[in-house]
């Protein structure tokens, strides 16, 4: 069990660092300031539970009686903790939509993402996706002319990242990801051998590599090359890997349940949740908390404490007993430094709140996430490549992630989905719904057709394993208006915090990358020799999807009809910068304007390229521990007469 | 005959020389294969969704079963043996040999406390069996057993490095050893044996997470594998058997006390222990499924001894094969028994384990037709890029 | 829905512990047979058949399942096949299909639902936690479902299996169907006379865009609306004369 003390029960105290949640941010910067042996304090807003077997159990079932299996399936809601779910999202219409649950929008579009209050995190249903950065997504404004440039480079986070990536556990190709040009060591190891490519990812090397593909609005011709994905996935240990030790590299399995877990074996369900726990989750780091390491849950933190002379003192926190309601009881804690990882949206609330670190007027703003377009199609009846394998995407098409084209439009990554319609249309339970002809018509009368028996079962099978799909992920870049406000007067949660509100919103170069992948997905499925089913559009029903929008880029460029899903790689909202003036907070992720006070997170990220943001983030919050750690330590000096001295006279300088 | 049931006739003394030594190890394979149907039995008849500790706990003890007959077949391949599975039991029930001869047949039973009385025989611990007589001339545990080949393995090696000039008995191509990349998710690691001291691990773990180490209720995975201290086999079961966990303080010999588990008997699919595939003759596409299933389980134990054969790439069709055997298993479980008079007891089918040489003879077909396999990658439809994992080592 | 309250109850054990199979369960399972082109043992295999019926007898009501099984056991007497039910009874048909295929009742026509003045909302449910796993629609494409009965590391790799043809599937069920009283003829199963030899599925019998996340399987629009119906039009449905 990793839960060891109580709100009630840190009332009053002081400690070296208070950690506002237990995501991965948190978990890591926990994991290695207890190490260091500071006394750490960890809040959780969320519940706990999952550090047990019978707990995680529960998750499970709750994953199986869900008739939506969306990324919050297997997670329980909260009265107390509320947290956004891609379920509280409808379409109206075209261009038009309604939200219901915690978070209010008021933009043209949708922010469609969620993520996890509980123990871990979103780190619970995150995917396990962990691909570097490029280095030349570090400096979009200087390489390319858009967004914000990052006060690090790549070759500056090195080292955090593989730390991250050891600490995280993931398989993967390093030769591969040195060739793909985001890994500079030719013989970097990763701790294990790469995830098993799927049979699909086979057949797409087999018909697209080498391939050349043209994008009208790059006005560029790309080779396609099919490449790995690095993942946080149990994988078989990599002999080649070395840290010093001698030891091998030893996957960790499930939280709670001896030899469970140590390697995938292929749920495909790794959103929302691995039942074996073979996909990395924070829970593990928890593990390794040492003594010194206190960790709550219900303890949802309203406010950061002023203290004197631009410091924080601590937090007030709420102690909640049942989810189910919101009743509670305020508690305050004190500490030396405080960490706000609560995820980019609640920190950017929290800091709102509480008044804080909002001198250049930016928290909150910049919110960003991976606008993702979908494309599916059937494979030819020949050429069945069994969907619903496997982890979700175990390979990728890299080539318009980076270059020239990227001053054209947004780039995008597109991953191979290995779930078949899963994600676009509901497969493959939708699929027996629609082959039955089920639901009635637009008049609500019995559907004519349909198949049965013999026929369902057959037809049903061999169309299925034909399915594919491309999930095509934008990068959007750092913009002022897409942001998170509050209004305390109007919008509060039950426990009394402010929700947040959202006001999101896609630029022309985000939709130009749509326009141009969309383009693209259909010269994939050609050369696939493979059907295309998309449909963007308007449906049969008269419903237009969520995020749905036309779109030209101009010249003789016929409209089209466009949408986008939101996979919540929420980021930005208190970017990282040397000026105070333009960022919140600075390169190791300390605030500005309080220097105890760090925002850490996909929040402080200026930019997020065309990288699943937690690796990233990891590496940040690595970083930051470092940090902190020098910080405590310069606070815990003697101080000395000699020293002083030096000190004034320093000052008088 | 099987090995294990000639050397459980003869007297209880230690292996002599390599040859014999050999003959030992192949009946230890044996024995731990012997397990293997009766723990699947158990686990595969809980309906779904119902007693999950009891099913995590004959898992997790199914698992160290298969991680002790891998070990086994280590270290028989450490002193130049060669595994041979055309011994293993063929049928149930069977008798369970260096126990006590009070010890009844083991049976393949439906989880039910009949069940767990079996798997408790199967995992007495040696310090619980009575000393038989003044002269200790018979066997009378599986722990004697491993006890006499510990002895036996030291011995001879002893001997053999007193020779001039010093020779070993580890005298198996290292190579043929199934290693911690093939196997996984079960029980601790297991690993090459090589030499002396990997030996000796090997025969530690098998007899430790069974009978529990040096008379504590308690194993020694923790010493071993620094993994979770875990209560040994045989207490496990008998905490679902009695209902409560162990607590704090317990002994060997004392009845848990802890505190209740949620344990309902009702909630399995009451079977024939004496089922055999001659029996489902009613129902064609019933026995048709018995059968199905009898030969995926000739194809896994044909695949399992290419593994022991120096071919530990081989593992990963063997979990596939073992999730085949889950579903089948699940499927005839449901459904009722074919024969009217059983059906109208309740009974429901279920799988035979039955072997029989021609399907041992298919099973072997099938390995050597994935060993091609491996050696021809174009031959697989996914064309030409075959994943570096699945290529041999 | 997702809270997922009812998740830690296990499944209602209806089934018959140390009792004869019922006559009722018997019938519910052969008649659902021919619909779902599973025999009867794959159904029982499910272990879900006694939680199914319990299910479909709270949708439907006590009276309006009696219904719908012996009407279409008079079909089959007639020799006809689930296509050529009667709507109402057609639309019942393919929820219990629904249900076997996916462990949940569906969403069903809103003139079915009124005309059965169901006292539930006509939304999308799961019958249990551990009927979602034990879909047919998982089996029917060579798969696993996805959280559940997974097949091990690196199985994603290999060609997916060879299915079974329309024709073995038919010879398996003729075994536990025993009322068939013709041979196995597709378009008593809706396949489309002008479309038999067809490789692909035609949109209309194709999901469409799932407009949002919130939208249960059932619910999802069609790739394609249907063809016009018109003499000899493959949507020209023989019970609707």
């Amino acid at each position: 069990m990793t839960v060891n003390t109580t709100g009630s029960a840190v009332d009053g105290r002081h400690f070296d660092v208070i950690i506002v949640g237990s995501g991965w941010a948190g978990s890591l910067l926990a994991r290695h300031l207890g190490r260091q042996n500071w006394r750490v304090l960890v809040l959780e807003a969320g519940n706990g539970g999952t550090d047990t077997w019978e707990g995680f159990q529960d998750t499970v079932r709750t994953f199986s009686a869900a008739v939506v299996k969306a990324s919050n399936a297997a997670y329980r809601t909260s009265a107390a903790a509320p947290f956004p779910d891609v379920l509280d999202l409808r379409s109206t219409g075209p261009s038009s939509y309604t939200t219901s649950g915690h978070f209010e929008q008021t933009g043209p579009f949708p922010y469609a993402g969620d993520y996890l209050r509980a123990l871990g995190g979103t780190g619970m249903h995150w995917f396990g996706a962990v691909p570097r950065m490029f280095p030349e997504d570090f400096a979009t404004r200087t390489n390319f002319g858009y967004g914000a440039d990052w006060p690090v480079t790549a070759m500056d986070l090195e080292r955090h990242v593989r730390e991250a990536e050891l600490l995280i556990g993931t398989a993967g190709d390093g030769a591969e990801q040195h060739r793909l040009g985001v890994v500079a060591d030719p013989e970097y190891q990763y701790p294990m051998e790469e995830i098993p490519p799927s049979y699909l990812d086979a057949r797409f090397h087999r018909l697209l590599d080498g391939r050349s593909v043209t994008d009208k609005i790059a006005e560029s011709a790309y080779t396609l090359q099919v490449y790995g994905l690095p993942q946080a996935r149990n994988s078989t240990p990599n002999p080649a890997w070395d840290d010093g030790s001698g030891n091998p590299y030893r996957p960790r399995g499930a939280v709670g349940m001896p030899n469970f877990g140590e390697r995938c074996v292929g749920n495909a369900s790794c959103t929302p949740i691995c039942p074996v726990q073979a996909k990395s989750h924070p829970l593990r780091l928890q593990q390794d908390f040492t003594d010194s390491v206190r960790l709550a849950t219900r303890c949802v933190v309203s406010r950061v404490l002023p203290g004197r002379g631009g410091t924080v003192r601590g937090v007030e926190f709420r102690e909640y007993g049942d989810p189910a309601t919101p009743s509670s009881r305020p508690y305050t804690v004190e500490a030396d430094i405080v960490v706000l990882a609560a995820h980019s949206i609640e920190n950017a609330v929290l800091l709102l709140a509480s008044g804080m670190a909002n001198s250049s007027g930016n928290v909150g703003r910049h919110l960003m996430d991976h606008p993702t377009l979908l494309a599916w199609a059937e494979m030819p009846a020949n050429d069945p490549v069994g969907a619903f394998r496997g982890p979700g995407h175990t390979s990728g098409l890299e080539c318009f992630r980076t270059g020239q084209g990227r001053r054209k439009r947004a780039p995008f990554r597109i991953e191979i989905s290995n779930w078949g319609w899963g994600w676009s249309t509901g497969a493959p339970l939708s699929s027996v719904a629609r082959m039955l002809g089920l639901g009635g018509d637009a008049n609500g009368e019995v559907r004519h057709g349909g198949y049965f028996g013999p026929k369902l079962r057959r037809d049903l099978g061999q169309q299925v394993n034909r399915q594919i799909q491309l999930q095509i992920a934008m990068e959007q870049h750092a913009e002022r208006n897409n942001r998170v406000t509050i209004d305390p007067a109007r919008y509060r949660d039950g426990m009394g915090n402010p929700r947040p509100i959202i006001h999101y919103d896609l630029d022309h170069r985000v939709k130009d990358g749509l326009y141009a992948a969309r383009e693209v997905s259909k010269a994939i499925f050609k050369l696939l020799n493979a059907t295309d089913h998309t449909n963007l559009g308007v449906q049969d029903d008269g419903s237009h999807p969520l995020g749905y929008f036309t779109h030209t880029p101009g010249g003789d460029l016929p409209p089209q009809d466009l949408g986008y899903r939101g996979p919540g790689h929420a980021a930005g909202t208190h970017i990282m910068g040397t000026r105070k003036s333009t960022s919140v907070v600075d390169a190791d992720q300390r605030t500005h304007d309080h220097p105890n006070l760090y925002a850490v997170g996909c929040g402080s990220m200026p930019s997020i390229g065309t990288s699943n943001p937690t690796l990233t983030m990891a590496a940040l919050a690595l970083r930051s521990a470092e940090r902190i750690h020098r910080d405590l330590a310069e606070l815990h000096q003697p101080v000395t007469v000699a020293t002083s001295h030096l000190a004034g006279k320093r000052a008088a300088e | 005959m099987t090995t294990m049931y000639e050397l459980a006739q003869q007297d209880y003394r230690q292996p002599k020389d390599v040859p014999e030594l050999r003959r030992y190890l192949q009946a230890a394979l044996e024995v731990e294969h012997l397990t293997i149907p009766v723990y699947l039995t158990g686990m595969y008849s809980i309906k779904p969704g119902t007693n999950a500790y009891a099913y995590g706990v004959i898992r997790s003890v199914l698992l160290e079963e298969m991680l002790h007959m891998t070990l086994a077949a280590n270290l028989l391949t450490a002193v130049g043996g060669k595994a041979d599975v055309s011994k293993f039991v063929r049928k149930y029930p069977a008798r369970l040999p260096f126990a006590d001869k009070r010890v009844p047949e083991v049976r393949l039973r439906h989880y039910s406390p009949e069940a767990l009385v079996t798997f408790l025989d199967i995992e007495r611990p040696q310090s619980f069996v009575p000393p038989n007589g003044q002269k200790p001339t018979g066997w009378t545990s599986i722990g004697q057993f491993y006890d006499a080949i510990r002895r036996g393995v030291t011995d001879l090696e002893q001997a053999a490095r007193e020779q001039e000039p010093p020779s070993t008995i580890f005298t198996g191509v290292a190579g043929d050893q199934i290693g911690p990349r093939d196997f996984y998710n079960s029980g601790g690691e297991v690993f090459a044996v090589t030499g002396l001291k990997t030996a000796l691990l090997a025969i530690e773990v098998i007899s430790d997470q069974g009978e529990g180490a040096h008379d504590t209720i308690w194993d020694s995975d923790d010493k071993i594998f620094g993994e979770e201290r875990q209560v040994a086999h045989y207490f496990r079961f008998n905490e679902i058997h009695k209902g409560r966990r162990y607590g704090r303080h317990d002994l060997p010999r004392t009845s848990p006390s802890g505190p209740l588990l949620d344990i309902t008997w009702a909630d399995a699919y009451p079977i024939d222990p004496m089922a055999k595939i001659e029996d489902y003759r009613d129902s064609p596409e019933l026995k048709t499924q018995a059968v199905l299933f009898n030969k995926t389980y000739a194809k896994l134990i044909a695949v399992l001894e290419k593994t022991f054969h120096g071919r530990s790439d081989l593992m990963h069709h063997v979990v596939p094969l073992m999730v085949e055997l889950r579903d089948a298993s699940q499927r005839l479980y449901r459904n009722p028994h074919p024969n009217a008079a059983k059906a109208a007891l309740g009974l429901h089918a279920s799988p035979t384990f039955e072997l029989t040489d021609l399907f041992l003879a298919e099973g072997r077909t099938y390995a050597d037709e994935l060993v091609a396999r491996t050696e021809e990658p174009s031959q697989l439809r996914g064309g030409g890029v075959l994943p570096s994992w699945t290529r041999p080592h | 829905m997702t809270d997922g309250t009812n998740a830690g109850a296990a499944a209602p054990n209806a089934d018959t512990h140390l009792e004869a199979p019922s006559a009722p369960l018997e019938r519910f399972v052969r008649l659902c047979v021919p619909l779902t082109g599973f025999s009867a043992f794959d159904l029982h295999g499910t272990g879900m058949a006694p939680l199914y019926l319990d299910t479909t007898r709270r949708e439907l009501g006590e009276g309006h399942l009696e219904n719908f099984l012996s009407r279409w056991e008079q079909a089959q007497a007639e020799g006809k096949g689930p296509a050529e039910l009667p709507p109402t009874e057609r639309e019942i048909a393919r929820a219990l299909v629904y249900l076997w295929y996916t462990g949940a009742w569906p969403r069903i026509a809103p003139a079915v639902h009124a005309e059965l003045r169901r006292d539930r909302p006509n939304g999308e449910s799961m019958a249990s936690a551990t009927s979602y796993p034990e879909g047919l629609v998982w089996r029917a494409f060579g798969g696993h479902p996805g959280g559940a009965k997974p097949p091990g590391f690196g199985t994603w790799s290999y060609p997916p299996p060879t299915l079974p043809t329309e024709a073995e599937i038919a010879e398996s069920i003729t075994q536990s169907a025993a009322t068939a009283t013709r041979p196995y003829d597709p378009t008593a199963y809706g396949a489309l006379a002008n479309l038999l030899d067809e490789e692909s599925v035609p949109p209309h019998l194709l999901p469409g865009a799932c407009v949002t996340r919130s939208v249960p399987p059932s619910a999802v629009p069609c790739a394609a609306p249907p063809p016009e119906t018109g003499s000899g039009s493959p949507a020209k449905d023989v019970s609707e004369r």
